[in-house]
């Protein structure tokens, strides 16, 4: 498996068009931040030129005459609007649309590399394209959850009863969806891979999800291991009134049952009230409302059996984060699902605030039990109990545990790292560098579409 | 006697004459006539000393050396001038077209010995003159000549001459004419559909059986029947007649204008008054008004009576029947060359049902109550339970399932009869579906409910014998929907099930592209709708596949699909695959190349989806004596894949159509397709029709393909699979040999 260091480094401008299923101006998900900061980072590096392509989907209307769309968005930022989409077979159904709409798009910017970040909305078909349409092209996937292996939302776990779920067969996928054969399944799987395969690297935030992924039967040594870059600047600790106590718990993320809280909720009643004393646990997050009637109905109950020692606080924006972690002393991520590599937790390493995360996936990568943060035993209540108490009792652990938070790369580091991947070799025959006669075509082009918009 | 190419002369001596010939004797005749009714065919009248020989052979002095054959009618009469004692009637056939002897003498010689000679006249008689001449001579035996008259002209089959000579109905029109007396009219025709003809009027008593002539252009005569009844506008002795003719008389009616009746005693001439022919609804009633007061012999009241039967009017009786007994049809089929299933119920509390049959409209009839399988249905007792005029009922068994061998007309409408145990009738009309469809076939077996003790007996008394007399299903003809190549030597067929949409297949050339010499072939049942078929083209095109899309007609298993593709493509060898298949790259051209030259077919192991064995070389077709009659006996299937083990191709007489390479000359040799219910039993039938006919395959053990089975459940339901075992048992299980993988 190469890691981004590894990777030839060589000289001309690389166009770079990034892909990634939504455009953080209209969904603020962790990919379409992850993939957007990437984006703006290649741009200021002055030496490559990236294009950001976002999927548009209904409510939002296109246009009649074509797919294609801007929104307002910045001049290298396109949107591709498609409402044939697929969700088990990661298909694009109009594919008349793909083939004029996103083909007419890639004969026109001419990317020396496509970076998918995700397939969603587009469909696997697009990897398909892309490869027809520019042979030369290096295509690279970036994972960032599951999807392809689980049909379960790519979480990995269960449907029925939310288990963690280790290896995907037919006959095991069948079972959380007994509505779809194992024949069905096994083809699925068959189906996505044939696709992935044309791509010629694989790049994801983790080493774990690259076990997954090899596992699946993906060849690991087209994987590359890159962190997400981080923006920001660190933020003071909290200012701690004398003796006062490290006591300020946040979660940060979306308000779903995958993320843990109803864990949280009821580890944090059973810190016996005279080690609890006044600390808290400050709730960050939104979406409740769109989750299934029988969790909201648990997630109040357990907000309520808590009482004053949570508070929920609803929805944020990133870059509200500082702001609110700055009033906060430790960050939880009490996730059940293999988490690959939230962005909270590194944000957390960039505010210095330990982490107390379930003892699995990319967060048990992540934090290092007992040198930046605390691991606990997924899904136990008293376990979680357990480590509050810790960081509530134990003196000298919350400094000890800030000070070895390692550095998150920022996103030139990482920009640069992927740089590197995509100048590595193609596995397809004419890809490469770009010329030097294809240098100056495209420095012409990019003024010629720079006067365009202007 | 022959008036025409129909008409053959009697063997048997009528009754009437034996009565006229007291003995046969010797002697002289003088003829006074004879007519000639067509070449070598006569009649001769005339006076004779003694009796006449009743039958037997003539000769002219002129004829060839074959003789010809006579019969005589004789009865006792004087010629006043020499007071010779017996009239006679002599029909003579001669063969060898030896003609009339005019002015030559005829010798006829009786069946005992006895010879006589007819001094034969110069010229043959006028038509009308001899006619008349008979009938005066006749006399009062003139009823008893008539019969024998008509007799003599019958045809081989019993019945009047379809086209009479125009010389014969001349001297017959005259004889009857001379001979009849006129003592009546006729003044209504009454016709009743599939019942006959009457004529109604009034004239002098007739009784007992009668010849009826009917007198228009044409001259036709037919036995019937004479009743009478008493009409105050008549004075006696006449008295109000019916007359009634079998249903053929019908036809004759058109240009009727008189009718003759030949009674025991004499001949009647009744005109026709009316040319008015009651309609069928109003004949019905006429004659149930009528038969209270009509005195007629049995067979007459009987014929009578089964005219005033309930008659099949093409709609449903039986709901308004004064019985208690009701009916539905819950499914009803016929199968070209096969015949016909029924299911349904009927509910009979009372035992009210004398006989059940299923009917056309142009004939056809079969019974089905005595070889029917009554099933239980609870649920037409409870329907039925409050009903009133229903009396209750503990015995569910009113649904019933049948099929009868024979196969009705094309096109003709069918209908249940009722026939209760008084003789009423009613009928339900029936809606059928032909056998040939697919779907019908399907719904056949799926209203067989295999958890009632009946499901079983269903299927091996009536469902399983009517689908092996099904024909073998001609190879059927795709129309095209999307035109792609056909010329390329190698084409992958793959049928397509239901709108679904072959993405694994298809993004499978993503690393591994069709060569230049492959074409792929997608064959779609009537299942796929224009949607569908537009999102595959759009596939196809998206990709670039060098594709054809056609359409099936029926719902396409993979033979037919395969038969499809090889009528509407050039290409030398197929790969039939169904599109869970996936492999290796380069997996077909390794297929076709381990295929050595003469062999039938080639398939590779296929493993499921669980990387257990689904197919690995031979299996062995196995009969049994119980349900499910066969079942195909591969040993290694589920088992884990290191057991397919082998580097080189294997002989195989039993290959699987999920993944199979076989060269044209391999679909051509087994045309047609057996008609069965499921896939599997179509692959097996395929495969053991190639063993018989001397051709085998190969199993490629080092190739290894996925082949997932496609249905959720993909074990073929109870019934499915019983009849498909039945059927071929039926038609396997006498040519087990080790060739063909049959035991």
């Amino acid at each position: 498996m190469a890691s981004a260091g590894d990777a030839e480094n060589g000289g001309g401008v690389m166009r770079i068009l990034i892909i990634s299923h939504g455009h953080p101006a209209f969904s603020i998900g962790g990919v379409e931040v992850a993939s957007h900061a990437l984006f703006r980072a290649i741009q200021t590096t002055g030496t490559d030129e990236a294009f950001y392509l976002a999927r548009a989907a209904p409510p939002m209307t296109r246009h009649a005459a074509t797919p294609l769309m801007s929104l307002r968005q910045g001049e290298r930022e396109t949107f591709l609007h498609t409402d044939s989409w697929d969700e088990f077979w990661l298909s694009n159904g109009g594919l008349d649309d793909l083939t004029n709409g996103f083909g007419a798009y890639l004969d026109q910017v001419r990317p020396d590399v496509v970076h998918f970040h995700h397939v969603i909305g587009l469909g696997v078909e697009a990897i398909a394209l892309v490869r027809r349409r520019l042979p030369s092209a290096r295509i690279v996937m970036t994972f960032h959850e599951y999807l392809p292996i689980c049909a379960n939302h790519g979480q990995m776990v269960t449907a029925r009863r939310n288990r963690l779920c280790h290896e995907a067969s037919p006959a095991a996928c069948n079972g959380c969806f007994p509505e779809r054969s194992p024949a069905e399944l096994f083809q699925r799987e068959q189906h996505l891979k044939n696709y992935f395969m044309l791509a010629d690297g694989f790049i994801s935030p983790s080493r774990f999800l690259v076990e997954r992924y090899a596992a699946w039967g993906l060849p690991a040594e087209r994987f590359h291991v890159i962190e997400n870059g981080l923006e920001g600047v660190a933020v003071p600790h909290r200012p701690l009134p004398p003796g006062g106590r490290r006591d300020r718990f946040a979660f940060f993320g979306q308000v779903s049952e995958f993320k843990g809280l109803h864990v949280l909720l009821d580890a944090v009643t059973r810190v016996p009230d005279e080690i609890w004393g006044d600390a808290s646990v400050n709730v960050f997050g939104g979406n409740l409302e769109f989750q299934p009637e029988a969790f909201r109905t648990r997630f109040s109950a357990l907000m309520e059996r808590a009482g004053r020692r949570t508070r929920f606080h609803g929805a944020y924006r990133p870059a509200d984060l500082p702001a609110l972690i700055a009033a906060v002393d430790w960050t939880i991520v009490p996730s059940i699902w293999w988490e690959n590599s939230p962005v909270v937790i590194q944000e957390s390493f960039l505010h210095r605030r330990p982490l107390i995360v379930s003892n699995i996936g990319g967060m048990a990568e992540k934090v290092r039990d007992g040198l930046d943060g605390l691991h606990f035993r997924v899904g136990s209540s008293e376990d979680l109990a357990d480590r509050l108490r810790m960081a509530l009792l134990e003196p000298g652990l919350w400094p000890r545990l800030a000070e070895a938070a390692p550095v998150p790369p920022d996103l030139p580091t990482s920009a640069a790292q992927h740089l590197a991947v995509y100048r590595a070799g193609s596995l397809y025959p004419g890809a490469g560098r770009p010329t030097t006669k294809q240098n100056a075509a495209r420095r012409k082009s990019s003024a010629a579409h720079e006067r365009a918009i202007a | 006697m022959s008036a025409g190419p129909e008409t053959s002369l009697l063997i048997e001596v009528p009754p009437l004459a034996r009565q006229v010939i007291q003995h046969d004797t010797i002697g002289a005749a003088q003829v006074l006539g004879a007519w000639r009714a067509q070449s070598g065919a006569f009649l001769v009248l005339g006076f004779a000393d003694a009796a006449i020989p009743a039958s037997g052979t003539a000769r002219g002095q002129s004829c060839s050396a074959t003789p010809g054959m006579f019969r005589c009618m004789a009865w006792p009469g004087r010629r006043a001038d020499d007071g010779t004692r017996h009239a006679f009637l002599i029909a003579v056939r001669l063969f060898d077209g030896g003609e009339t002897p005019a002015g030559e003498t005829l010798l006829l010689r009786g069946e005992t010995g006895q010879t006589l000679t007819l001094e034969m006249p110069a010229a043959p008689a006028a038509d009308d003159a001899f006619g008349q001449q008979v009938a005066r001579i006749a006399g009062p035996r003139v009823a008893s000549v008539g019969r024998f008259m008509l007799d003599m002209l019958r045809t081989r089959d019993g019945r009047h001459p379809p086209h009479i000579a125009i010389s014969l109905g001349h001297m017959l029109r005259s004889f009857l004419t001379e001979a009849a007396a006129t003592d009546g009219c006729i003044e209504i025709m009454i016709g009743v559909p599939d019942g006959g003809v009457m004529l109604q009027g009034w004239g002098a008593r007739l009784s007992g059986p009668v010849l009826i002539v009917l007198a228009g252009t044409t001259l036709p005569w037919f036995p019937g029947h004479a009743g009478e009844f008493d009409r105050s506008d008549i004075a006696p002795p006449a008295v109000g007649v019916m007359l009634a003719m079998p249903t053929e008389a019908a036809t004759a009616l058109g240009d009727v204008d008189h009718v003759f009746v030949i009674s025991e005693h004499g001949v009647h001439s009744r005109a026709l008054v009316d040319h008015r022919l009651l309609d069928a609804a109003d004949s019905i009633g006429h004659i149930r008004h009528m038969l209270p007061s009509l005195r007629c012999p049995p067979p007459m009241k009987a014929m009578l009576g089964e005219f005033l039967r309930p008659r099949y009017e093409g709609h449903d009786t039986l709901c308004g029947s004064r019985h208690p007994v009701r009916a539905a049809i819950d499914f009803a089929a016929t199968g070209q060359g096969a015949g016909a299933y029924l299911a349904g119920w009927v509910f009979d509390p009372d035992h009210r049902l004398g006989s059940l049959h299923l009917r056309g409209t142009s004939g056809f009839s079969a019974r089905i109550d005595a070889t029917w399988t009554r099933v239980s249905r609870p649920d037409v007792t409870d329907a039925f339970r409050n009903t009133p005029g229903f009396p209750p009922c503990a015995d569910h068994a009113s649904g019933f399932s049948i099929s009868v061998p024979e196969v009705p007309g094309a096109g003709e409408a069918l209908y249940l009869q009722f026939t209760f145990a008084d003789g009423d009738r009613a009928f339900l009309p029936i809606t059928v579906c032909g056998l040939e469809d697919h779907g019908a076939r399907v719904r056949m077996l799926a209203g067989v409910d295999m958890f009632k003790p009946s499901g079983l007996p269903i299927l091996e008394r009536h469902v399983a014998p009517l689908m092996a007399r099904l024909p073998l299903a001609s190879d059927p003809n795709g129309q095209v929907f999307l035109a792609g190549p056909t010329d390329r030597k190698h084409a992958i067929v793959t049928p397509l099930a239901a709108g679904r949409l072959p993405r694994t297949f298809v993004s499978g050339f993503l690393g591994d592209a069709p060569s230049a010499a492959e074409q792929i072939v997608f064959v779609c049942g009537p299942d796929w709708n224009l949607a569908q078929l537009e999102a595959l083209r759009g596939m196809i095109r998206f990709h670039g596949l060098p594709a054809s899309i056609l359409l099936a007609p029926d719902v396409t298993g993979p033979m037919a699909a395969l038969r499809i593709a090889a009528g509407a493509t050039q290409a030398d060898c197929f790969l039939l695959t169904v599109p869970a298949v996936s492999g290796p790259a380069g997996w077909r051209q390794a297929l076709r190349a381990a295929m050595p030259a003469g062999t039938a077919f080639a398939c590779p192991t296929l493993l499921y989806e669980d990387w257990s064995i689904r197919y690995a070389g031979s299996g062995t077709l196995c009969f049994q004596d119980v349900a499910p009659f066969a079942r195909l006996d591969a040993p290694l299937t589920g088992m884990p894949a290191t057991l397919a083990a082998g580097s080189l191709p294997v002989t195989a007489r039993m290959g699987t159509l999920e993944c199979c390479a076989m060269p044209r000359a391999t679909v051509a040799a087994v045309p047609g397709s057996t008609v069965l219910a499921t896939d599997a039993a179509s692959e097996a039938d395929f495969f053991t029709r190639l063993g018989v006919s001397g051709r085998s395959g190969v199993w490629v053990p080092s190739l290894r393909v996925y082949a997932p089975e496609a249905n959720a459940d993909p074990r073929p339901g109870g019934a499915e699979r019983i009849v498909d075992g039945w059927v071929l048992r039926q038609r396997w299980r006498p040519q087990a040999t080790p060739r063909t993988g049959v035991a």
